[in-house]
């Protein structure tokens, strides 16, 4: 696949990500949290749970069930936000759980639920694929069963061009858009949505591009968790005497 | 018989399978492929292949020896907290033993209070995950003390993977630390650590756990302990000694 030589809004090449950075562990009460900077978007996640989910006719029988809560904070967008949970927010809660609902062995815990709460500190584009990142890492750090980590990575449209990663700006002045999220290594789709248009050459090239982004996203959230487990193995001389 | 500690695996890793394999826990077959379904440390041990986990939900299992506090009463019996995702339910018939239990004449609460702390075994658990507890015991088991209400002791609770790590292999970890701090230890299986004795001791053992807990999986983590235990152990009990006297 040839790529243009078009530069971006913010100076990058077509098929560049934004600078990233994922840290697993962050919140002590939290069963599970993790963070995720992409660009200038910084999320954080936690994980509550199983535990017994009131009132007891909402829950099947069979499994459990998992409650999933997206969020901007009111600081998080150039112009103040009401904290209210908005229209667009249920929908993406409802997306991001779907997405995870398919990796968790939801059936070892009947009658019980998971909480998954999103909080969008800084908002700027790509949000619901980054806080998809940031969730199932915090999930793997909750010590709750999954098949797979998921991943999500975005990909878009603008003057003519297919781009990787959309930013804000492009979201909003581009053509389309195109957000994506999957479990990498059983290699499944569990998210697919399309804003705006795009042809069939255009759509293949656009997903086979933000998959390209979501194993680049995996293999960081794979470091963040081993990092997890790496400060365990080592006894630093230090440590003994302070705790 | 070393368990070599070769690398570390998340949810979803791809587990090859070699040979005539064994499968261990916290692996998991999807369509053809194995996947390890926690993040954790992949290990080898004859013939078999295990995730040693990072973190983990206590599940309760018939035979586990468990230590919880009372939350509520129920028309027969108590309802018990582990710190996991159900509750277990204690029978007053079993408890009373000999008295028949008459809910009309026996108040439960002259017998346990909510908020006491129980020993017990589990002996059934159904599906839902709920469980039902027994403080009775056969001639065999080897919990027999604690069973029933416990009373003054200190309490240090942990995740139940890390119980493996405490004992230690065949029991080499707990036989030190029993060594050097004297005293009542009781290990629970969803990871209720009791200890009656001196308080200072007990700061002692506190500081042992924390560290196991914090670096599970080092390999040199026995040696960290004793070092605890050895020389620094008589620093802190001499710098205690000293307050004491100051006082």
């Amino acid at each position: 696949m040839k790529m243009s030589s078009y530069i971006r809004v913010d100076g990058r090449k077509v098929d560049e990500i934004r600078p990233y950075k994922i840290k697993a562990h962050i919140l002590k009460n939290a069963d599970g949290s993790a963070e995720i900077k992409l660009g200038k978007n910084w999320i954080v996640a936690g994980v509550y749970g199983p535990k017994e989910h009131f009132p007891k006719f909402e829950v099947p029988q069979d499994r459990a069930i998992l409650n999933c809560r997206y969020h901007m904070a009111p600081y998080s967008t150039s112009e103040r936000k009401s904290p209210k949970p908005s229209r667009r927010e249920i929908e993406l809660s409802k997306v991001i759980r779907s997405a995870l609902e398919q990796a968790i062995f939801l059936e070892e815990f009947p009658e019980m639920s998971i909480d998954v709460y999103i909080e969008v500190l800084q908002a700027d584009g790509s949000t619901r694929v980054a806080s998809i990142t940031a969730a199932s890492v915090a999930l793997a750090d909750a010590g709750i069963p999954m098949r797979d980590l998921v991943v999500g990575c975005s990909a878009g449209k603008i003057d003519g061009h297919i781009v990787l990663d959309v930013g804000e700006y492009e979201d909003k002045e581009g053509e389309a858009d195109l957000p994506i999220a999957i479990m990498p290594n059983l290699k499944k789709v569990v998210l697919l949505q399309m804003d705006g248009k795009l042809t069939h050459d255009e759509f293949r090239k656009a997903f086979e591009l933000a998959l390209k982004g979501a194993y680049k996203l995996y293999e960081e959230q794979v470091r963040a968790l081993k990092e997890v487990i790496k400060e365990m193995e080592e006894i630093e001389k230090g440590d003994e005497n302070e705790k | 018989m070393k368990e070599e500690f070769e690398r570390i695996v998340v949810p979803g890793s791809i587990i090859k399978r070699v040979g005539r394999v064994r499968l261990g826990e916290y692996i998991s077959n999807i369509g053809r492929t194995y996947v390890s379904t926690l993040l954790g440390v992949l290990y080898k041990l004859n013939n078999e292949v295990g995730v040693i986990p990072y973190k983990d939900i206590y599940k309760p299992k018939p035979g586990d020896y468990i230590i919880g506090i009372v939350v509520s009463y129920a028309p027969s019996g108590w309802v018990i907290e582990l710190g996991t995702y159900t509750k277990g339910f204690l029978p007053a018939q079993d408890y009373l033993k000999d008295i028949r239990f008459n809910p009309r004449k026996i108040e439960l609460s002259n017998y346990i209070k909510v908020g006491d702390m129980v020993g017990a075994k589990i002996i059934e658990v159904n599906r839902h995950g709920y469980f039902l507890l027994t403080t009775r015991t056969n001639v065999k088991d080897k919990q027999k003390k604690h069973l029933g209400v416990l009373k003054d002791y200190y309490i240090i609770k942990v995740s139940s993977t890390k119980l493996p790590r405490i004992i230690g292999r065949k029991g080499n970890m707990i036989k030190i630390i029993k060594e050097k701090i004297d005293g009542e230890i009781i290990i629970a299986q969803n990871g209720v650590i009791l200890y009656k004795g001196e308080y200072n001791n007990f700061k002692l053992l506190q500081k042992i756990v924390e560290l196991i807990v914090y670096k599970t999986f080092a390999s040199s983590l026995t040696d960290a302990v004793a070092s605890i235990l050895g020389l620094p152990a008589s620093e802190v009990n001499k710098e205690q000694e000293v307050g004491d006297e100051n006082e």
